[in-house]
């Protein structure tokens, strides 16, 4: 049986995901901008594609599920969760959290190994 | 074989004919299961992820018993209060889009709101 090394090239690391979609994603789209109903929709489009494309610039072998939720701060409750059936060896996700006055974001990222 | 076994090498880069992920049969699943388990409930802040946790697992559970071999799934599910907020949830996958796919199911009513995503991956 071959043995899978899980090396710096192909492992999914949170911590640079994080930085990836808290500095170049959500900060360069929203940044301190005030919540605003008619430009959510081109918010959460380009969060979710500059996500993607930063993350297929990583050249690793994955495939990537990005979600984007953007909600409008108002004291409303907001739970997620999620379940995966999946390889628990090679397959990762992480959670980014980000929020200014007036928006929360939160961004899902799901690497699946190729 | 499940997506974990990674041990025998089975050259097949494809899902075979008619094993393909069936997005609209899992939305009409998932619809139903939101339909009927949220039928009544409303928006508690100390139970809400207790919630949403319950969801995305039963939600996984019973689309795996339907989902074709070698498909790896990510159930995602958000629970939130309904007060009139602004919200907006958006996706995008990189994939293959021959053999991949994903369901949406929501449910709403005075008190809260549920959206839950499927995405059904093909394992080579």
């Amino acid at each position: 049986m071959d043995e899978f090394q899980l090396s710096e090239e192909t492992a999914f690391v949170v911590d640079d995901i994080t930085t990836i979609i808290k500095d170049v994603s959500i900060c360069t789209t929203i940044g301190s901008s005030a919540y605003q109903q008619n430009r959510i929709n081109q918010w959460t489009s380009s969060v979710v594609e500059t996500s993607l494309s930063q993350l297929s610039k990583l050249g690793k072998p994955f495939k990537y599920i990005v979600t984007c939720i953007i909600l409008q701060k108002n004291g409303a409750g907001l739970h997620t969760a999620s379940s995966c059936f999946w390889d628990n060896t090679m397959d990762r996700s992480c959670m980014v959290r980000w929020e200014n006055k007036t928006t929360y974001c939160i961004v899902c990222v799901f690497g699946l190994a190729v | 074989s499940l997506p974990g076994d990674s041990g025998s090498n089975t050259y097949k880069t494809e899902p075979e004919k008619g094993c393909l992920f069936k997005a609209s049969k899992v939305q009409k699943l998932v619809q139903a299961m939101l339909d009927s388990y949220l039928d009544g409930a409303s928006y508690n802040a100390a139970s809400g992820s207790h919630l949403s946790q319950i969801l995305s697992d039963m939600v996984k559970s019973k689309v795996k018993e339907i989902s074709p071999p070698r498909y790896k799934l990510v159930c995602q599910v958000v629970v939130g209060q309904n007060r009139n907020q602004g919200l907006r949830v958006a996706s995008r996958c990189l994939w293959d889009s021959q053999h991949d796919d994903f369901a949406v199911a929501m449910f709403q009513n005075h008190s809260l709101f549920t959206l839950v995503i499927v995405h059904g991956v093909y394992c080579e």
